[in-house]
């Protein structure tokens, strides 16, 4: 019993941020397509700063700021699309686009279905599987494809992919960066350049550890971080 | 033509039940033994809802299980009802309803239903739901119900066992008529019900039978001390009156139940423990006094039982359970003169099978 | 009764209670009507009735007959397909999702031959909505059957064909009969269950306004986007789930022993 009251004393502890470790903790709200680049990121910072741990919370930019909306302790959002950022406007400080992001098809290896355009998706026969228009890159195929007719609007990119990989879809939109995961090959198409995603990057106001959550952001920011950005697939700002 | 043949063994675990049963006509036999002796097994395998290991099962010369010649008729072609310890009414169905189940079943005239229901006294509780029925009206119509089906072999597991005292004697009575011209086997571990309804006995033991015989010669004298611990009673033959029973040769046998039954077949029946040894004759108490002569002693469980024969002819046979203490103050053996005594109010007058012996 | 039940009693109501009031709290109750009548709410609320009302029948010609097989029949190795029929209750629905998705997918083998035999497709139809919730649904019946039909024994239909009746007129005119209070409740369980179903669904069939995406679908995806409205399908949902169960509840209390 006792054991029970110390485990539940100790894990409420490590939930909130006012105590001990909490000095030297960051922690990093970000997009899901985010999840290699800033995961290396990550490891050079706490390199760099000995005794600092970075926590990385990977989601769907919407569903993160729901959560930053709802008061979850975070230092720092880096989000997908602008207009998500614009909505949690009042928690965060001013932002800073830290890179862009444009849509690409994903088809399943080898490309059974012979996809070469956004023309072939609209082929009979053939199953597409998108984001729904809720969601950023949903928005965005909207725009770059206006009339194409999907066999499911998911959630979030990692769900399209997730279908085209397992061979369930002839082809999905998703950006650039997620289709790199050597899961599923790339179609590039001249119209995604109708929308192109900026992310934004920002601290937030009731940041916990506001210092150390900026030398987080500056490293996003600066030739390392955009490096980095670059060998995932995302483009300069 | 014969009657019920049933020969077989079934194996189950370390339990064996091995029977060699076989009946005239329209004989009713019951079935006697302690819980566990494999009664409600051989009516299942009667019914054909359990397979033997091996034997024949026949009734009027149709088999209806043959396990070397791979016969096994399905229950429901069989034609053998069963009633059992609860009635088991389908709740969704009226009584009347559940009368004329088996005969729609079968594609027959189901207007015979609602003379079964008055047959058995039910006749009033047609329009009835069996939730809204007491124990006894329920066993009813379900008696009702599995002879409105005509079957030819009537399967009973232990029917009067969950009714009440009232309901019991009533529902006893009926099955009696019913059954008086029927084929019938009847389980029960009440010797009272073999004595009422049976015309002969098969006691069970262990899955095997120790006894089979006439109702009455097996019941009032056992041959083996199974048969006397379960069976054992001492019977009294003749006809019902309102006092008591009258023996054959006039004999006034003091009882209650008689007046119910009055001038109809019946034992007066009471339990060796409840009898009284005297060596010298006694007067002037309400008791049913019986001149007899010891012709046996056995040590039956803690007591001992002694047998008499006597003057008349129905005093032979009776037996009485003494304590040994008892019987060495008496200083009685073999050979003795004794008087057996016993309180009217420990005497049960019941009908009986009408006993062509006598 | 020991008093002291009642404070985990308490807590246990609360747990159940609480955040159905949290939600109605932060409902934005003045446009409730207003969010409830969108053209994708609507359009989720029809596909989740149409859905769940063939996954129900579904259940109940698949599943009636199998509890009967699992309560009745005397083959070796029916408890091992008893406790395989109650996988779906303990597995995450997610995972009966990908199961599906991997037998009736394109790559899966039973997927691949209906395309080749019939081009047949059945992921992202309104058939896989169906089939991913009789999945997850049918234990529900089966077990409330296979349970009644074991309390209820044998003996009424060993009665039954003693009186002459062939197995199938005993399963018709008494199993049946016997049956049907747990039939109604087994009902009642798997249309709430379908109704309710979200893992396996989203895994296995996707979210289409109209085709795929039931009520709960359409509240997971706004609950990112628009949190007024997911809240006010949740309460639809609520609501529905709520008479659902008035109409089932007071025949399972009746019959309760």
């Amino acid at each position: 019993m006792i054991k029970a009251v110390l485990l539940a004393a100790a894990l409420l502890a490590g939930c909130g941020t006012g105590a001990g470790p909490a000095e030297t903790t960051v922690t990093v709200f970000a997009a899901a397509s985010l999840t290699e680049s800033f995961t290396a990121l990550e490891k050079g910072f706490e390199t760099d700063n000995p005794g600092v741990d970075v926590r990385l919370n990977f989601a769907g930019s919407s569903a993160l700021a729901q959560q930053i909306a709802n008061g979850a302790d975070a230092d720092v959002f880096a989000a997908a699309d602008e207009t998500t950022i614009a909505r949690v406007a009042d928690h965060l400080e001013n932002p800073a686009v830290f890179a862009t992001n444009h849509l690409t098809i994903a088809v399943p290896r080898g490309n059974p279905a012979r996809i070469t355009g956004l023309a072939d998706l609209t082929r009979p026969g053939v199953t597409v599987v998108v984001c729904a228009p809720q969601v950023p890159c949903g928005a965005a195929t909207r725009k770059v494809a206006p009339g194409l007719r999907p066999a499911s609007e998911e959630q979030d990119v990692k769900a399209v992919l997730t279908k085209v990989a397992a061979g369930e879809a002839d082809a999905g939109l998703v950006y650039v960066t997620d289709a790199r995961s050597g899961k599923v090959d790339a179609i590039d198409f001249p119209e995604s350049a109708a929308a192109v995603n900026n992310y934004p990057i920002a601290l937030t106001k009731q940041a916990p550890n506001a210092p150390l959550a900026r030398r987080f952001v500056d490293l996003v920011l600066s030739s390392t971080g955009q490096n980095e950005l670059v060998r995932a697939g995302f483009g300069k700002p | 033509m014969t009657g019920l043949r049933a020969d077989f063994v079934l194996t189950q675990g370390d339990f064996r039940l091995q029977v060699d049963l076989r009946t005239e006509p329209g004989e009713v036999i019951a079935v006697l033994g302690p819980n566990g002796s494999g009664k409600s097994t051989l009516l299942d395998v009667l019914a054909g809802l359990r397979q033997p290991d091996s034997g024949v099962v026949a009734v009027d010369g149709m088999t209806l299980t043959d396990t070397a010649g791979g016969v096994r008729v399905p229950p429901h072609r069989r034609g053998v009802g069963l009633l059992a310890q609860v009635a088991l009414l389908f709740p969704h169905l009226t009584a009347l309803a559940n009368v004329e189940f088996g005969p729609r079943v079968q594609g027959k005239d189901h207007t015979t239903a609602r003379r079964w229901l008055d047959d058995v006294g039910a006749g009033d509780l047609a329009d009835r739901r069996p939730r809204g029925l007491s124990g006894g009206q329920a066993q009813r119509v379900a008696l009702a119900r599995a002879l409105a089906a005509d079957p030819v072999l009537l399967l009973l597991d232990e029917p009067f066992a969950a009714l009440d005292v009232d309901a019991a004697p009533a529902l006893r009575g009926v099955v009696r008529r019913v059954l008086r011209d029927r084929a019938a086997v009847l389980v029960t571990h009440d010797p009272l019900d073999a004595l009422a309804i049976a015309d002969r006995v098969v006691v069970l033991a262990g899955g095997r039978v120790v006894e089979q015989g006439p109702t009455r010669e097996v019941l009032s004298r056992p041959r083996t001390p199974f048969t006397a611990r379960v069976a054992g009673l001492d019977l009294v033959a003749g006809t019902a009156c309102p006092d008591g029973l009258r023996t054959v040769d006039g004999a006034l046998i003091a009882g209650s139940g008689g007046a119910e039954i009055n001038g109809e077949p019946a034992v007066a029946v009471f339990r060796p423990a409840d009898v009284a040894v005297y060596t010298e004759r006694i007067h002037g108490s309400p008791r049913n006094v019986f001149e007899a002569t010891v012709t046996a002693m056995e040590p039956h469980g803690d007591v001992v039982r002694i047998r008499v024969a006597g003057g008349r002819p129905w005093v032979s046979g009776l037996a009485a359970d003494l304590t040994v203490g008892a019987v060495a103050e008496l200083t009685i053996e073999p050979g003795s003169r004794v008087y057996l005594a016993v309180k009217a109010t420990e005497v049960r007058v019941h009908p009986a099978v009408a006993d062509p012996a006598g | 009764m020991p008093g002291v039940l009642w404070v985990p009693a308490v807590l246990g109501l609360a747990i159940v209670v609480l955040p159905l009031v949290g939600l109605l709290v932060r409902a934005d109750l003045g446009n409730w009507v207003e969010h409830v009548t969108s053209p994708g709410a609507v359009a989720a609320l029809g596909l989740s009735l149409r859905t769940a009302a063939m996954s129900t029948v579904l259940c109940l010609i698949l599943g009636g007959p199998l509890a009967v097989v699992l309560a009745r029949a005397r083959v070796p190795g029916v408890r091992v397909l008893r406790a395989v029929v109650l996988l779906p209750l303990v597995l995450p629905p997610v995972v009966g999702g990908l199961a599906l998705l991997y037998l009736l997918g394109r790559s899966g083998f039973a997927g691949h031959a209906l395309d080749l035999a019939f081009g047949v497709r059945v992921p992202y139809t309104t058939a896989a909505v169906v089939i991913a919730q009789t999945f997850v649904a049918m234990p529900f019946l089966v077990v409330g059957l296979e349970g009644a039909l074991r309390t209820a024994g044998e003996r009424y239909e060993a009665v039954a064909a003693t009186l002459g009746a062939r197995p199938w007129t005993v399963f018709r005119r008494v199993t049946v009969p016997l049956l049907l209070p747990a039939i109604g409740s087994g009902v009642v369980l798997s249309f709430a269950r379908a109704l309710g179903e979200f893992g396996a669904t989203i895994t296995f069939a996707g979210s289409l306004e109209g085709v795929t995406r039931t009520l709960p679908l359409q509240v997971y995806l706004l609950g990112e986007t628009d949190v007024d409205g997911a809240i006010a399908v949740s309460l639809l949902l609520v609501l529905v789930a709520i008479a659902v169960i008035v109409v089932a509840r007071p025949r399972a209390v009746e019959r309760a022993p």
